[in-house]
């Protein structure tokens, strides 16, 4: 089967084709962009590097979470742009995502796109097998307090 | 002439943080980290699989068969051509409504090693409800 037979078949399921999917997240990607790479939120990702890994999840959770701090420092969060935190089957020390949805009628098979942002970790520290992947995740906020007190993610259940 | 030192090390470290800031939010590198990430994860047996997935998960579906459809090893025993330093595990986003409110606070007493103070990892993804296919790439 050629590649592009391969993908008719893939896509026959669907209402849309591969090429309008990866228009679709290439736009919701270029919204997410334009915010990250914004001048207030550069200035906040710099605020947090200054910190350590153990007191950027309270960071996340004071500031990044907070509407109020985010004003504050002249961040603002355009519609459909959501800031979350999450976890990871793979334990890697996840501190947030800044996440969009894609848009009904594309949402059926990927649902959104993300761009996230981790604690520092080394790559051959979490491993990519499926037996470590695909564990249940950790509850993001007890992450973020594990992460807080410097305890290895892999130690908690 | 200590307290010197101290500062210009300080003011040292800080530079070397605005650098690793400024190259992780590139507008550019995040361009090419996500059309990377677009590609893969939309290419035929990816999204034949992960439509699968969508469909067993919304019928209860278990990290068993979770792993069955979407791990490395499935997809690429599918013919997936995924890049060696793609990461593929469950996820979970936490409800920002109702999910649990704890005060984060290192405490004292706890030694910062001094781990992660100089670099953090930016990953693109694509995710759905519990899975999230990310590229790239932490520092």
């Amino acid at each position: 089967m050629s590649e592009s037979e391969a993908a008719t078949a893939a896509y026959s399921h669907l209402a849309y084709s591969q090429s309008d999917l990866q228009q679709v997240m290439r736009e919701h990607y270029a919204k997410i962009i334009d915010f990250v790479t914004s001048p207030p939120f550069k200035a906040l990702m710099l605020e947090m590097s200054a910190m350590s890994h153990m007191e950027r999840p309270g960071f996340v959770a004071d500031v990044l979470l907070d509407d109020g701090e985010l004003e504050r420092r002249g961040v603002v969060v355009p519609d459909g742009i959501l800031l979350q935190r999450s976890a990871f089957g793979d334990r890697r020390p996840t501190l947030f995502a800044v996440k969009h949805f894609l848009p009904e009628g594309f949402n059926d098979v990927w649902q959104n796109v993300n761009i996230t942002f981790d604690n520092e970790y080394l790559d051959e520290a979490v491993p990519r097998s499926r037996d470590v992947c695909w564990r249940p995740p950790l509850e993001p906020a007890h992450q973020a307090l594990a992460m807080a007190r410097n305890i290895p993610l892999e130690q908690q259940p | 002439m200590e307290q010197k030192a101290y500062l210009q090390n300080k003011l040292e470290e800080l530079t070397r943080e605005q650098l690793i800031v400024k190259s992780q939010l590139d507008r550019e590198r995040l361009v090419t980290i996500t059309g990377n990430l677009i590609d893969t994860i939309t290419s035929p047996k990816f999204i034949e699989n992960m439509r699968q997935f969508r469909e067993r998960a919304a019928k209860g579906a278990s990290f068993e068969e979770a792993g069955d459809l979407m791990s490395l090893e499935s997809l690429r025993a599918a013919g997936a051509d995924i890049p060696k330093d793609f990461r593929l595990t469950s996820r979970v986003f936490e409800d920002r409504e109702t999910g649990f409110k704890i005060e984060i606070k290192p405490p004292r007493g706890i030694d910062d090693d001094g781990m992660g103070r100089v670099a953090w990892g930016a990953c693109a993804g694509g995710g759905a409800a519990t899975v999230c296919g990310c590229a790239g790439g932490s520092t």
